[in-house]
C-alpha cells in the first residue's frame, strides 16, 4: 500500500463501540487503522482490552479512560465523538524523551479536528447512505495519511501536528514532499494542482469527497473546489486557497459556489496587491534567522488571545543543555497541572535544577510563558522570578501580573 | 521486567469475550471447595443462565437467582462495586493473586468484589501476554496503578490527586505490610499451588491494615521514608533512650521501640542494621491495629521486610501509658526470649517512671497534634502567629541524616476548612516534583531540585531540598515571595537550634 517503510513504533486505530457487537465480528468496530499490514487479530485485541480497560475504569470514574502506560508501550485514548474514539499505542523506547501523555492526547484531538474538517461529523458520515464501509474509504487515507507524516516524524509527536496549511504551501510551492502514491487524502499536497490564476483546487481522479470533470481541468467550466466542515456546521463549506510568495489566504465560501477560470482570475486579481504587501512583510518579519530571539533569554510564549506561539529560533533553545530543556518541560508541565483545566487560573511555578538553571513557567488563563535560565544574572528565587517577570512585562505586556 | 507467570487467558478481541472469560476463572476460584460466598458482577452474563429469568422454582430460588439476589444485596451493603458508596470512596486499594483470587479490598467485600478483581487480572494478563507490564491507568480525576510482587498483584485506583510514584510506593508498602504479618512464605506456597487462599492467612488483620492507610492519608511518613519523633524536653528524651538501652541489652533484643502514638518516643538499634522507617511504619501500623496489644503484655512474631522478608522477629509489646498509647516494643531473634524481654520491660517502666520521663512522653502524646509544632509557639520572624496573622500556614521538615521529620499542626489549615487528608497529597506532589519522580520518563532522572516554588489562587508553596535538610511550607497565596524566603531562613534556623527537642537521637 505504501511506499515507504512501515514505522513499526506506533499503531493508530478509530473505531466505532457499536458496531462488531456479535462474536467473530469484532473487526466490524474498526473504521480505521494503522499500519494497514497489522493482523486482524492484533487490531481486534488492541481494541477489545482498550475497550475492557474504558469499562474497568467506569466503576470508579465516569470520565473515559484517557492514557495507559505499560513499561514498553504508552496509549493514548480520545473518545472524538459518541461511541467513536480515537487509539494510539506507541513504542515508548521510540518516542522522544520528553513525550507525556498528555502531548499523545492532543495529537489525537488535532487528527480528529483535522478528520472534522475534511469529511464533517463522523457519526453523520456513517449514518449516509453509503454507510460503513463507505465512510471508511474515505477515513482510511485521511488515517494513513497523518500516521505517516506526523508520526513517522518522531520529533513532531510531542509538539507538533500536522498543519493543513503547512501542506498546502508546500502544494503551492510546487515543491511537495515525497508521499506515499496513491495517496487519496487532502493532506496530500500531492491532491492540489495550482491553477493559472494561482489558486490551489484540489486534482481531479478519485480524490477524498471530490468529483470533477475533464472540461474543469482545460480550463471551462466551473472549477470544483474542495469541501470542509466548520464544526457546528450541518452542510459542507468550500474552500479556495491562492497563494502568494510566503502568505496563503484561505476563503471559505458556500458550498454551492462554483465559479469558472474567469472568475478565479478576477478574483486573484483583486487579491493580488495585498498578497504581494503581506508576503513582503510576512518574509521580512517571520524569514529573518532570529525572529523570536530575545538576547540573554530562551523562551516560548502561547497567546491565547492571539492564538498563536512566539518563541525563541531553534538554533537559541539548542544552545541549552538537555537537564535545562527538561526542567523548562517539567515547570511547563506543574503548571499545567495546577492549573487543573481552570480558564481562570493564575499558577506560577519556578525551579531550581542543578547545575545552576532555573525553570520558570507563567499561567494566566490559556496564557503560557516558559523561560529557562541558565547562568542568569543573580542565583536566588527572587531575583529569577524578577527576571520572569520583567521579561513577561516587556513581551507579553499586560498578560501575566 | 516482567516475571514469568502460568500462561494467560487466551487473548480475545472482544470485551465481552474477556470478561466472561474473567468471569468464568472468578466463579471456578471463588465457589470452589470450602468457598461458601461468591458473586457475579455483571448481572447481564446471568441472562444466559437457563433458569436465570423467572420466578423461584419448586425447589426454590435456581443458583443463578441466588447469585443475583446476593449481588443486590452486596450492594445495598455497600460491600462492591455496584453501591454507590463504594464508588464514591477516594481511595481503593485491592490485592489479589495471579489466578484472580481476591485476597484484600479496602472498601467493601473481597467475596463480593470477586468479579472486579478478575478483571483486573484479565488486564494485567493480557499487557503480559504481549510482553508488557501494565503500569498505571487515568481516566478523570482518577489515577489507577497496577504493581506486581511475586504471585500477588495490588492495584490502588484514586482521586486523591497524589502522584503515580506516591501510590507505587504506598501499594509497595501494602505488600510489605502483608510480609510483616505472614514473611513471604506464603508467596511460596500461593506460586506453587494457584488455589491456596490467602485471605483465610489474613484474618483479623483489617485493622492493621486500615492503621497503615489512615497513615498514608495524614502522614508524610511514606513518601518521605522517615519517622515522625515524639516532641519532648531533651534532657528527659534522653533519660528514656539510656532506660531503653538497657532494657535492649539486658533482654538480648535487636531493637528497642517507645512509640506514643505514631510518633517514635525513643529508638534503640544497631549502628550496623538500624531499623528502616518503612520497616518502622509496618511495625506502628501492627501495633496500632491490634487493640488486642492493649489489653496485656503481648509476644507476638512480626517480620520486617527490609531486615529479613522471609523470617519472623520476636516483639514484646506492652503499652506503659494506655491513655496516651505510649507503647514499648522489644525486637528479638529468639522465640523463647519473652521472659528475659519481661523483665527488661519491668525495669525499663520502674526506671523512667522514677524520672519522670515516662510522664512527660504521655504529656506530650496527650497534647492536641501529638507533641507537633504548633506555628503559634514559633518566633513572628520564623512565621510564628495565630491563624490569620501569619503568612505561613503549614510546614513539614525532614532531617535526611536522621531520617526524622518534623510536621506542623493543622490549625491555620483546619481554619481555611482543609483537612490533613487534603494537604498530605499537595506535599507528596511537591515531594515528587522536587525529587523528579516522573513515571512517564524513561531516561534517568536528572538530580533533585535544590528549590521548588508554586503559587496558585489556593496556596503559595515553597521547597528546599539539600543533604542536611528539606523544608516544605504552605503560605497565603496573597504572600510576597521576600516574605516567603526570609521565613523559611528563620525557620530553618529554629528548627536547627531546637532539634534536640524535636528529633530523636541516633
Amino acid at each position: 500500500m505504501t511506499d515507504r517503510p512501515v514505522p513499526k513504533p506506533f499503531k493508530l486505530c478509530l473505531y466505532d463501540d457499536r458496531r462488531g457487537q456479535v462474536e467473530g465480528q469484532e473487526h466490524e468496530k474498526i473504521l480505521a487503522f494503522y499500519p494497514s499490514t497489522a493482523s486482524l487479530l492484533s487490531r481486534t485485541s488492541l481494541i477489545g482490552f482498550a475497550q475492557a480497560m474504558k469499562a474497568f475504569t467506569s466503576v470508579f470514574d465516569q470520565a473515559p479512560c484517557e492514557s495507559i502506560l505499560a513499561d514498553k508501550h504508552t496509549w493514548a485514548l480520545h473518545s472524538c465523538e459518541a461511541h467513536i474514539t480515537l487509539l494510539l499505542v506507541a513504542d515508548r523506547g521510540q518516542l522522544p524523551s520528553a513525550t507525556t501523555q498528555a502531548a499523545l492526547k492532543t495529537v489525537l484531538q488535532h487528527m480528529h479536528n483535522l478528520l472534522y474538517l475534511l469529511l464533517g461529523s463522523l457519526s453523520q458520515l456513517l449514518q449516509q447512505q453509503e454507510g460503513v464501509e463507505g465512510a471508511r474509504k474515505l477515513i482510511q487515507p485521511v488515517i494513513a495519511e497523518f500516521a505517516l507524516y506526523s508520526l513517522a516524524a518522531l520529533a513532531l509527536l510531542a509538539t507538533r501536528s500536522p498543519s493543513f496549511g503547512k501542506r498546502l504551501m508546500s502544494a503551492a510551492s510546487g515543491r511537495p514532499k515525497p508521499g506515499p502514491k496513491g495517496q487519496k487524502s487532502l493532506l496530500s499536497p500531492r491532491t492540489w494542482q495550482r491553477l493559472p490564476s494561482g489558486f490551489l483546487v484540489p486534482l481531479l481522479g478519485d480524490n477524498v469527497g471530490l468529483e470533477g470533470s475533464a472540461a474543469s481541468a482545460e480550463g471551462h467550466g466551473p472549477v470544483r473546489l474542495a469541501s470542509m466542515w466548520q464544526e457546528g456546521a450541518s452542510e459542507p463549506a468550500g474552500l479556495l486557497a491562492l497563494s502568494h510568495g510566503d502568505a496563503l489566504l484561505l476563503l471559505i465560501v458556500p458550498h454551492s459556489y462554483a465559479p469558472d477560470h474567469r472568475a478565479l482570475i478576477s478574483l486573484a486579481n483583486a487579491f493580488r496587491g495585498q498578497m504581494q504587501e503581506l508576503s513582503r512583510a510576512a518574509k521580512e518579519h517571520f524569514g529573518a534567522i532570529r525572529h523570536g530571539h530575545v538576547t540573554g533569554f530562551r523562551y516560548v510564549f502561547e497567546d491565547a488571545l492571539a492564538h498563536t506561539t512566539v518563541q525563541s529560533p531553534a538554533s537559541k533553545v539548542a544552545t541549552l543543555n538537555k537537564d535545562s530543556l527538561a526542567l523548562a518541560s517539567a515547570v511547563r508541565g506543574w503548571a499545567a497541572d495546577l492549573a487543573q483545566g481552570d480558564e481562570e487560573a493564575s499558577v506560577e511555578v519556578a525551579a531550581r535544577g542543578q547545575p545552576h538553571c532555573w525553570g520558570l513557567a507563567r499561567r494566566q488563563g490559556d496564557n503560557v510563558l516558559v523561560l529557562p535560565l541558565e547562568q542568569h544574572k543573580g542565583d536566588s528565587l527572587l531575583e529569577s522570578c524578577a527576571a520572569a517577570q520583567k521579561f513577561a512585562d516587556e513581551r507579553c505586556p499586560g498578560v501575566f501580573w | 521486567m516482567v516475571s514469568p507467570t502460568k500462561p494467560g487467558p487466551r487473548v480475545s478481541g472482544d470485551f465481552e469475550a474477556l470478561l466472561s472469560q474473567a468471569h468464568s476463572r472468578s466463579s471456578s476460584e471463588v465457589v470452589g471447595p470450602g468457598d461458601e460466598q461468591c458473586s457475579v458482577v455483571d448481572a447481564s452474563e446471568l441472562e444466559s443462565v437457563p433458569g436465570s429469568e423467572g420466578a423461584a422454582t419448586e425447589q426454590g430460588p435456581g443458583p443463578a437467582v441466588q447469585l443475583l439476589e446476593q449481588a443486590a444485596t452486596a450492594a445495598e451493603e455497600g460491600r462492591n462495586e455496584d453501591s454507590e458508596v463504594w464508588r464514591q470512596q477516594r481511595k481503593h486499594l485491592f490485592v489479589l493473586t495471579h489466578s484472580g483470587k481476591p485476597v484484600y479490598s479496602l472498601h467493601g467485600d473481597e467475596n463480593a468484589l470477586a468479579g472486579l478483581m478478575a478483571v483486573m487480572d484479565a488486564l494485567i494478563s493480557f499487557m503480559k501476554d504481549q510482553g508488557d507490564s501494565l503500569q498505571s491507568v487515568r481516566a478523570g480525576r482518577h489515577i489507577i496503578v497496577f504493581l506486581e510482587r511475586g504471585p500477588l498483584y495490588l492495584v490502588a485506583a484514586a482521586a486523591t490527586g497524589e502522584p503515580v510514584s506516591v501510590l507505587h510506593l504506598q501499594l509497595h508498602l501494602l505488600h510489605s505490610q502483608i510480609l510483616c504479618i505472614l514473611t513471604d512464605g506464603f508467596q511460596k506456597v500461593l506460586t506453587r499451588n494457584a488455589r491456596f487462599d490467602t485471605r483465610r492467612l489474613l484474618g483479623g488483620v483489617d485493622g492493621i491494615l486500615e492503621a497503615l492507610h489512615t497513615s498514608f492519608e495524614v502522614d508524610p511518613s511514606a513518601f518521605l521514608v522517615a519517622f515522625a519523633p515524639l516532641r519532648m524536653p531533651a534532657l528527659l528524651r534522653r533519660s528514656l533512650l539510656l532506660a531503653l538501652q538497657t532494657a535492649v541489652r539486658e533482654g538480648g533484643a535487636l531493637y528497642g521501640v517507645l512509640l506514643a502514638g505514631s510518633k517514635v518516643a525513643a529508638l534503640s538499634q544497631g549502628a550496623s542494621r538500624p531499623l528502616h522507617p518503612h520497616d518502622l511504619l509496618a511495625l506502628g501500623a501492627f501495633v496500632r491495629g491490634s487493640p488486642s496489644f492493649q489489653a496485656a503484655e503481648t509476644f507476638s512474631p512480626v517480620c520486617l521486610p527490609h531486615f529479613n522478608p522471609s523470617a519472623f522477629l520476636h516483639a514484646y509489646v506492652h503499652y506503659a501509658h494506655k491513655d496516651a498509647k505510649v507503647c514499648l516494643l522489644l525486637l528479638s531473634t529468639q522465640p523463647d526470649s519473652f521472659m528475659r524481654l519481661a523483665d527488661a520491660a519491668r525495669r525499663f517502666r520502674a526506671e523512667v517512671n522514677d524520672s519522670g520521663a515516662l510522664q512527660a512522653a504521655a504529656r506530650s502524646g496527650l497534647q492536641a497534634g501529638e507533641g507537633q509544632v504548633s506555628i503559634s509557639s514559633l518566633p513572628a520572624l520564623a512565621g510564628g502567629g495565630e491563624p490569620g496573622m501569619t503568612p505561613l500556614l503549614h510546614f513539614l521538615y525532614k532531617h535526611p541524616g536522621r531520617s526524622q521529620f518534623v510536621l506542623a499542626t493543622w490549625d491555620a489549615l483546619a481554619a481555611r476548612g482543609r483537612l490533613p487528608q487534603d494537604v498530605v497529597p499537595h506535599y507528596a506532589r511537591i515531594h515528587a516534583a522536587v525529587f523528579r519522580k516522573d513515571e512517564e520518563f524513561r531516561e534517568p532522572q536528572p538530580s533533585p531540585l535544590r528549590v521548588y516554588y508554586h503559587s496558585t489562587d489556593e496556596y503559595a508553596a515553597i521547597a528546599y531540598a539539600s543533604a542536611e535538610y528539606e523544608l516544605y511550607a504552605l503560605f497565603d497565596p496573597l504572600a510576597q515571595k521576600l516574605a516567603i524566603v526570609q521565613i523559611c531562613q528563620r525557620l530553618c534556623a529554629w528548627v536547627k537550634g531546637s532539634q534536640q527537642d524535636l528529633f530523636v537521637p541516633m
